[in-house]
C-alpha cells in the first residue's frame, strides 16, 4: 500500500492527460498534460509538455508549455520552450530558453497585496523557487551554469 | 525523471489518462477513462468510470467498469459496478456491489 500523506501529485513520463485538474496544491509534470491547471506550485520538466491556461503561484518551467499563464512567480530553464501568454509578477530566465510569446507584468496585483514590485529581488524569488522542489538538482544545477 | 504518476489528496482528475505499463496510485479523486500496467486506488480515494490495467488494487471507493488481469480488493473498499478479472482477491469486509466477470484467457482476448 502506497503512503499517500500530503505527497505532491506527480504526472508520470510517458503518461498523458487530457482533461480537467483542479486544486492540486502541488504538481510535477514529466508526461503530457491537455488540460486547464490551477495550482500552487508547479514544475514542468524537461521533456515534458503542457498545454492549457494556468494560474499558478509559482512555476519553473524546463518542458514546453502553450497556453495562457497567469503567474506570481516563474523560472523559465534553458531547456524550456513557452508558447502564447505569460503574465506575471517575478520571473527568472536562463540562457538558452526559447519564449514564443506575449509576455505582460502584472503590477497591479503586487500592489493590491501590498507589495512594492521594486523590492523583489533576485535572491529572494530563486529562494521561493528553491523551496519548489528540493528533490531536483539536476535542473537547478544545469540552470546554473 | 519519474515513471509514475501519483494523484494527491488534494487533487481531482476529470478525463482521459493513458500511462501504459506505468503505476498510477489514486490517492484523491478521478473521473474518466484509465488505461495503465498497475492502478492503486488509495483508502479514501475515489475512482468514478472505466479502467483497464494489468494490476488493480482498491482500497477506496470504486463506482464504474475495471478490466484487469489482477484485482485486489481491501477491506475498506466501497466497489461497485461491472468488474472484468482474470484472478480476484477479496478481504474479508469489502463492500462490493456489481457484477465479477472472469477475464478470458489473454490469447482469446489479444484483439480487444
Amino acid at each position: 500500500m502506497s503512503e499517500t500523506g500530503s505527497r505532491k501529485s506527480v504526472i508520470g513520463a510517458g503518461a498523458t492527460f487530457t482533461g480537467k485538474l483542479v486544486k492540486a496544491s502541488a504538481l510535477d509534470i514529466h508526461g503530457e498534460v491537455n488540460a486547464d491547471v490551477s495550482t500552487n506550485r508547479l514544475h514542468l520538466h524537461e521533456g515534458a509538455r503542457l498545454a492549457g491556461d494556468l494560474d499558478i503561484k509559482l512555476g519553473v518551467f524546463a518542458g514546453e508549455y502553450k497556453g495562457r499563464m497567469r503567474a506570481s512567480s516563474v523560472w523559465i530553464m534553458r531547456t524550456a520552450r513557452i508558447f502564447g501568454e505569460i503574465e506575471y509578477n517575478a520571473l527568472q530566465m536562463d540562457r538558452g530558453a526559447a519564449l514564443n510569446c506575449h509576455i505582460l507584468h502584472n503590477w497591479a496585483e503586487l500592489e493590491d497585496a501590498g507589495v512594492d514590485p521594486s523590492a523583489i529581488t533576485e535572491a529572494g524569488f530563486l529562494t521561493d523557487l528553491h523551496g519548489l522542489d528540493p528533490s531536483d538538482k539536476t535542473d537547478k544545477q544545469a540552470s546554473d551554469e | 525523471m519519474s515513471d509514475s504518476s501519483y494523484i494527491g489528496i488534494d487533487l481531482k482528475l476529470t478525463g482521459v489518462f493513458h500511462a501504459p505499463g506505468q503505476t498510477v496510485v489514486i490517492a484523491g479523486r478521478f473521473e474518466g477513462e484509465m488505461t495503465a500496467g498497475s492502478v492503486e486506488i488509495t483508502k479514501g480515494a475515489v475512482f468514478e468510470g472505466l479502467v483497464r490495467a494489468t494490476e488493480m488494487d482498491i482500497a477506496g471507493r470504486f463506482n464504474g467498469v475495471l478490466e484487469t488481469d489482477h484485482l485486489t480488493i481491501s477491506e475498506q473498499a466501497v466497489v461497485a459496478g461491472e468488474m472484468v478479472a482474470h484472478a480476484l482477491s477479496v478481504d474479508a469486509g469489502a463492500d462490493i456491489s456489481g457484477t465479477v466477470r472472469r477475464k478470458p484467457d489473454q490469447t482469446s482476448s489479444s484483439s480487444s
